[in-house]
């Protein structure tokens, strides 16, 4: 157990910055749960962008979807 | 009284993280200055790690004309994607973002503003005219989203700062608004931009709710003691003896002895006088409180400056626990006044 909140809070550190000083505040457990929360918002995020993307080159016009989509997806 | 701008960064953070406030409250105690450093360090991220998606949609801006980037956004693009998106995209084609936010209606720009960028904000906010930005700014006040809107105030030149204030009807909203800036510079650099006769009219509706006189109260325990001062006669002058003592009790009630004491330090004799006439004030229990909350938070100068205006027994008490206070804890400014008096 102690390992793993341990190695959240280096997963932080690495993700945040080694120089946020707000982290050495954070007992381990709030370090764990703060890492979870990132990485679920980075997964939303991820997901809302592709679904929006998807659906916006759907929406351009017929002419301009070929080269759209070849600027998004090469 | 909770730190209300400590709350609204733990908003923020939630908001950043996509959570309710109560996933993240018990992580207030980290105050706002750190809880605003983790949330900037958190949505750098989330903006980073996507630099490259925003950079290939910024490629597509020529294909798409500005009418239809705000139709087809509105209808199918969420707030999330499209605040998170409009940053990059405003930063690469300043020229189009008038164009386009004029075609967007407020509600959708009021859904979009929580998610944006504010480092991009801090580069595009000055290119952008305020009465574009007015009904949006309206929305959020009758959503109440003070939290969002108070960050577009860090960012607002002195020019729009004007304007805003001057399109946003909702006083009370603003009030709220401007308690919930950040840097104490900045909230002293927002109010000495408004003219004193505009700055009155905000500072008055600080007495229509207890949850307005404590984003009053924060921000005149925030400003330089001049501006306290000035802004806190203003705000006496506005009670009857009975509104007088309401706030007193809501003060008391809702933990901000501090902060009114902060003021009294500044405000000018005539609204010391009232405050220390106040029967609520000298009832043994109340005047309990405000000698704990100078001793807890180091307040005695305001404390010690309503007490030369009591007589008796309340003033006497005040002037023990002071010389008690410097006794104990060394403090130079009680020491100084509970010797003087």
């Amino acid at each position: 157990m102690r390992d793993h909140n341990v190695d959240a809070k280096t997963a932080l550190r690495k993700q945040l910055g080694p120089d946020l000083a707000v982290l050495d505040l954070l007992t381990e457990q709030e370090s764990a749960e703060l890492q979870v929360l990132i990485d679920d918002a980075r997964a939303t995020q991820r997901k809302a962008l592709d679904a929006s993307i998807s659906e916006v080159l759907g929406r351009l016009p017929r002419l301009a979807r070929g080269p759209a989509r070849k600027i998004m997806f090469g | 009284m909770s730190d209300l701008v400590a709350r609204a960064q733990l908003i923020m953070l939630a908001e950043t993280l996509g959570v309710p406030p109560e996933r993240v409250r018990h992580l207030e105690r980290l105050g706002a200055e750190n809880l605003r450093s983790l949330r900037e360090r958190i949505s750098n991220l989330l903006f980073d790690e996507q630099s490259a998606t925003f950079a290939r949609m910024s490629r597509l801006a020529p294909l798409v004309p500005n009418g239809l980037v705000a139709r087809v956004s509105q209808a199918i693009v969420p707030p999330l994607v499209a605040g998170r998106a409009a940053g990059a995209l405003g930063v690469d084609h300043p020229g189009r973002a008038k164009g386009v936010l004029s075609d967007l209606s407020p509600q959708y720009m009021a859904d979009c503003a929580p998610f944006l960028d504010q480092r991009t904000v801090a580069v595009l906010a000055p290119n952008i005219p305020p009465a574009l930005l007015i009904p949006a700014a309206n929305e959020l006040m009758r959503r109440k989203a003070y939290v969002t809107a108070s960050w577009f105030l860090d960012y607002a030149t002195p020019e729009a700062l004007l304007d805003l204030e001057a399109g946003i009807p909702d006083k009370a909203g603003l009030l709220h608004t401007t308690s919930l800036v950040q840097s104490d510079e900045r909230l002293e650099q927002i109010v000495r931009l408004l003219p004193t006769e505009r700055l009155a009219v905000i500072v008055r509706t600080a007495v229509e709710s207890p949850e307005l006189l404590m984003a009053g109260l924060s921000l005149l325990a925030r400003l330089s003691p001049e501006l306290a001062a000035d802004l806190g006669d203003i705000l006496f002058e506005q009670l009857d003896d009975d509104g007088l003592t309401e706030v007193l009790r809501t003060v008391v009630g809702q933990d901000a002895i501090p902060e009114l004491l902060t003021v009294a330090a500044a405000v000018r004799e005539d609204a010391l006088r009232r405050i220390a006439a106040d029967p609520f004030l000298t009832e043994p229990a109340t005047l309990e409180d405000f000698v704990d909350a100078a001793v807890e938070h180091d307040r005695w100068e305001g404390l010690l400056r309503v007490a030369e205006h009591l007589s008796g027994e309340a003033g006497r008490r005040i002037n023990r626990a002071a010389k008690s206070a410097a006794k104990s804890a060394g403090n130079s400014a009680a020491n100084t006044k509970a010797k003087a008096s």
